[in-house]
């Protein structure tokens, strides 16, 4: 990162898993499904060209919510940068969003990391395929809710992309 | 190929994506992704035997490409050959010839690690040896969309030869492909 760049402030306060390179079907549109794998932690990379400040993590629930979600944002060595910790999943068709401990990021490559307990919760995600997924640079891990300090990143068994993210604004 | 340092200091890099595809920032296929159909990249027999279809990216930071893969359609027969050219069409690193294996399915190349520099003209390349043979592909509206995408082809280019004269895309296809920068997908 060059010294002297400044953060985002503007446009680009508002960073979300769907910045995946669109590889997979541009038409599908997200709608709501149950988690595919209990404590499955999903791994989306986004990769940033400006500084930015991440001051709330959010994802968009679906049409019902039960059990934990924890969201959380790893750099590219897979290293958790800041999360969430498991929280009560609340709130349906609708976003949930997390304050948390404000993160200065220099641009470059992350992930955005989002697991959740059980498989009756649900989110909005696109069911682009796994392999299409693949494509995209997206990981998963099994046994990771809440998502741990270090990740392992294994391929992608499941057609589900949801919709999370982060803000550098207070509120979402 | 060892690294070089990009020579001309700039504001802030784009970090190098984990996978490169079709849709990465780097193919610069923004301008053709607006034309292209809507519907998703679908199965279908490869267009020609022997003909080598490419298409350009340009990173903005140094990455390694660990290997090359591409996205099989609903029949496998016969062989493919993919790799990375240089902007003039020198082979730099390739599969060689490998049974297409696996339906509806991404098959993955290991390939000689290849330090790519940033700032740079590459294309990725993929030959297959007969027209049975099924990949995903996009189609526009015509290979003009792809054109001006950068895109390139080659008649007789099975298995892809050290040297290559990339001509003007005449073929409406492009194959579901790309590089693995990280080395697990």
């Amino acid at each position: 990162m060059p010294l002297g760049h400044p953060p985002a402030e503007g446009g680009d306060q508002w960073v979300t898993s769907f910045h995946l390179p669109m590889s997979a079907t541009i038409s599908n549109v997200p709608g709501s499904a149950a988690w595919p794998s209990s404590n499955r932690c999903i791994y989306m990379p986004v990769y940033t060209d400006r500084d930015m400040w991440v001051r709330m993590l959010w994802a968009f629930n679906g049409a019902t919510a039960s059990g934990n979600q924890a969201i959380a944002i790893f750099d590219a060595a897979g290293n958790r940068l800041v999360t969430t910790g498991s929280v009560a999943q609340s709130g349906t068709s609708t976003i949930q969003s997390h304050d948390v401990t404000d993160l200065f990021l220099p641009a470059g490559a992350y992930y955005v990391a989002l697991s959740h307990s059980n498989t009756t919760g649900t989110y909005f995600r696109s069911n682009a395929s796994a392999s299409n997924l693949r494509t995209m640079g997206m990981l998963q891990e099994a046994t990771a809710h809440p998502p741990p300090s270090s990740m392992t990143g294994a391929t992608v068994a499941s057609g589900y992309w949801p919709l999370c993210g982060w803000t550098a604004r207070t509120g979402v | 190929m060892p690294i070089v340092a990009d020579p001309t200091p700039r504001g802030p890099r784009r970090p190098a994506p984990f996978v490169l595809t079709l849709g990465s920032r780097e193919t610069g296929m923004g301008l053709a992704w607006n034309a292209i159909s809507t519907s998703g990249s679908a199965s279908a027999a490869y267009p020609s035997a022997n003909l080598l279809i490419a298409y350009p990216f340009v990173l903005d930071a140094p990455a390694t490409a660990r290997r090359l893969w591409w996205y099989n359609g609903a029949t496998a027969s016969g062989n493919v050959d993919i790799a990375i050219l240089a902007e003039n069409g020198d082979r730099l690193v390739s599969s060689g010839s490998t049974a297409q294996s696996g339906t509806s399915a991404l098959q993955i190349a290991n390939t000689a690690d290849l330090d790519l520099a940033p700032a740079t003209l590459y294309h990725v390349a993929i030959a297959v040896d007969n027209t049975t043979a099924t990949l995903f592909r996009w189609t526009a509206a015509n290979a003009n969309v792809w054109r001006v995408a950068g895109l390139r082809e080659a008649a007789s280019s099975f298995a892809i030869p050290s040297t290559n004269t990339l001509a003007t895309i005449a073929t409406n296809y492009l194959p579901v492909m790309g590089i693995d920068l990280r080395g697990v997908m």
